[in-house]
């Protein structure tokens, strides 16, 4: 076999995380005995790689999977199907201990800074109590002194390690948060919406933080985010999700200058720029995002898509490539690699 | 005669730890067909103004101090609040950021439409859900028949929403404050909203006053644009002006933080500090304990400075237009 083994972690072509097929259901259950009458289908088989040193964006709106993924990844909730392979291991199926040893390799930092920072502890008990359980830091002394040098490092005062979260603003519990994430010394950080609460300012900051962070650190980022100028700022690869499932997948810059979904060419065009009068045309996908509980047949998104056809509904569509590392999920894309415009019509009859 | 114009507002909060000056001096108005778009950070004290303007305050601790609320030349701070009550959720109208908490969950959204309709227009009740179904049916809700008689836990946030601004415009108002409308939906359901906002306003010729932190939805829906910092006014300018001849080194500051202004990867220029506590506003302009041009005349509160037409700028050292700001 000459293609890169992700399980071998000597291997300089791997890359650092491959997520392969990854399911996460979540049940619902009903009346008195508990009886499932159906399950959320949060995430429904996603695939993508992330190469050490790079950043990719998960995109998508509210009930996409791309919190779930996030999380499955991480092995925060237990995926039901799927591969992900990290460091030398398939997360899903790695004993408990393993598991533990490979925390310290991965973190991440969430959306909320007030709910994600325990309110009873300070700032030193945060981010320097995982450095002694890991072994990181022999003594309480030594735990201390790292975190100093881990605020500094994150742009807040050392002095401020005795105070407790309540004390900071959103904008400093986001560093802290970040603080805790990079304690261990990571590869790779996911980050849930880490600027979405922010000010604009704010965000900025945090934003050129997370920048200097992972080249100082070669940190590997999963953003995960619906903002989408945060996501060309930073990524290097975009996936993009609708309904637990994968729509689009590739660079960056491809991403934003030639979408080729339906649906990333919605979102992209739905986004409002800061620049008044620029011209653009706009497709306003018409209803809302079903409920992931009972998905639409075939391609999820054939029920808002304005280019759907028949075998639409009835088929789910494949991976198809379209460009080197770019993927598309979309049948229209079945043997045919030239971009279809949503704003244009389709090309072969669709409607 | 604008359709509205703050003079001088003043909103201030008297509290245990101190004098909140949460609005502190803002002035501006707003024209029948215009859009307004209202801007800051958070603590800018753009959500009190408007709450001020419906005397929504909570009063103690909260007290508008100074200034006129001028609403078709009438002004609304000294209004008695009978004749306030036909103002409100009449010929002004609001929709707030959270539209799932902003309805009752235990009326149907038909009842809590009707209610308003009843409570302002002179019409019997079957006539009020006639109104109420067309309204539902003009700001897109599907089978409206149905929907009417549904509880709000069972509408999508999207659809609170829309049943928001039905209730919001069904008594037909001359003017809309919407306090970051869109901000809780996703953006292909704000392109929805704001596209059915731009159509309605259209139809009914409304003022509207658009609260909002999104630079984005700022130019690409509003006329004009007011931006705030600390309670008070820092630039008033049209939008298109604003976004390419912003003169205030706060907005300057703020629109070079945007990641979709600068080359990819790049670090992005930043506002140093953070917003300070309204307890801590510091004296005279208070940017000034972040602001690259301060110099010890900002002590004193700023001059309003015109920069053009419709374009004015509240600084002691307002800045020419940021160079590669496109």
């Amino acid at each position: 076999m000459s293609a890169p083994d992700p399980l071998d972690p000597l291997d300089p072509s791997a890359p650092l995380l491959r997520v392969e097929g990854l399911v996460k259901h979540f049940p619902i259950f009903k009346g008195f005995f508990r009886r499932q009458v159906g399950s959320v289908r949060a995430v429904d088989g996603l695939s993508f790689d992330l190469a050490r040193g790079q950043t990719v964006a998960m995109v998508g709106e509210s009930g996409c999977g791309k919190t779930t993924a996030g999380r499955a990844i991480l092995r925060l909730v237990e995926p039901d199907a799927g591969h992900v392979y990290f460091r030398g291991h398939d997360l899903p199926a790695a004993p408990p201990e393993t598991l533990r040893a490979l925390r310290r390799h991965m973190q991440i930092i969430f959306q909320d800074p007030f709910s994600s920072l325990n309110p009873r502890q300070t700032i030193a008990q945060i981010v320097g109590r995982p450095l002694q359980l890991h072994g990181l830091a022999a003594t309480e002394a030594e735990a201390e002194a790292q975190v100093k040098t881990l605020m500094e490092k994150v742009g807040l005062q050392a002095s401020y390690s005795t105070r407790y979260p309540h004390e900071f603003s959103g904008g400093q519990r986001q560093r802290i948060g970040i603080a805790r994430a990079v304690a261990l010394r990571p590869d790779f950080i996911v980050c849930d919406e880490a600027v979405s609460a922010l000010d604009v300012s704010v965000q900025a900051q945090v934003l050129n933080l997370l920048l200097d962070l992972k080249e100082e650190l070669g940190l590997s980022y999963l953003f995960i985010t619906h903002d989408l100028g945060v996501v060309k700022h930073l990524a290097d690869e975009v996936v993009v999700l609708y309904l637990g499932q994968l729509c689009e997948r590739t660079t960056t810059k491809a991403l934003f200058s030639a979408p080729r979904h339906p649906y990333t060419q919605a979102l992209l065009s739905a986004v409002p720029h800061p620049e008044p009068g620029r011209a653009r045309k706009r497709v306003i996908l018409r209803g809302d995002v079903p409920s992931p509980i009972a998905p639409p047949s075939g391609c999820r998104f054939h029920t808002r898509c304005p280019l759907a056809h028949p075998r639409c509904a009835a088929e789910a569509p494949a991976e198809h490539t379209v460009a080197p590392g770019h993927v598309v999920r979309c049948h229209l894309y079945d043997g045919n690699s030239a971009p279809v415009d949503i704003l244009a019509g389709a090309p072969n009859g669709g409607r | 005669m604008p359709l509205l114009e703050l003079i001088d507002l003043r909103t201030h909060f008297f509290t245990d730890a101190g004098v909140l000056r949460s609005v502190d001096g803002v002035s501006f108005s707003v024209e029948a067909g215009e859009t307004v778009g209202v801007v800051g950070e958070s603590g800018c004290g753009k959500s009190v103004t408007a709450m001020s303007i419906l005397r929504l305050i909570p009063e103690p601790p909260g007290r508008i101090v100074g200034g006129e609320i001028r609403f078709l030349g009438q002004d609304l701070v000294r209004m008695p609040i009978a004749a306030l009550r036909k103002v409100r959720g009449n010929s002004i109208s609001m929709i707030f950021q959270e539209p799932m908490t902003s309805l009752n969950p235990v009326y149907t959204v038909g009842d809590q439409i009707i209610e308003a309709i009843l409570l302002h227009q002179d019409v019997d009740e079957d006539r009020a859900r006639e109104i109420a179904l067309d309204m539902l049916r003009k700001v897109g809700i599907p089978a409206p028949e149905q929907r009417i008689d549904e509880y709000p836990h069972q509408l999508s946030g999207g659809m609170k929403q829309r049943v928001m601004i039905a209730m919001a415009l069904s008594c037909q108002p001359k003017l809309l404050i919407a306090d970051e409308p869109t901000t809780a939906l996703d953006v292909t359901i704000q392109a929805q909203i704001l596209e059915l906002l731009k159509q309605l306003q259209a139809e009914q010729g409304m003022g509207i006053m658009l609260i909002t932190h999104d630079l984005g939805v700022v130019a690409e829906t509003t006329d004009k644009v007011v931006v705030l910092y600390g309670g008070q006014m820092a630039e008033v300018a049209p939008t298109s002006t604003l976004f390419s001849s912003a003169s205030h080194p706060y907005t300057q500051g703020l629109l070079r933080s945007l990641p979709d202004r600068a080359p990819p990867g790049s670090r992005l220029p930043t506002i140093p500090g953070m917003v300070p506590s309204p307890l801590q506003f510091p004296t005279g302009c208070r940017f000034r304990t972040r602001c690259g041009q301060a110099s010890p005349a900002c002590a004193a509160l700023p001059p309003r400075v015109e920069r053009g037409p419709g374009h004015a700028v509240w600084c002691h050292h307002p800045q020419p237009p940021a160079g590669g700001a496109a």
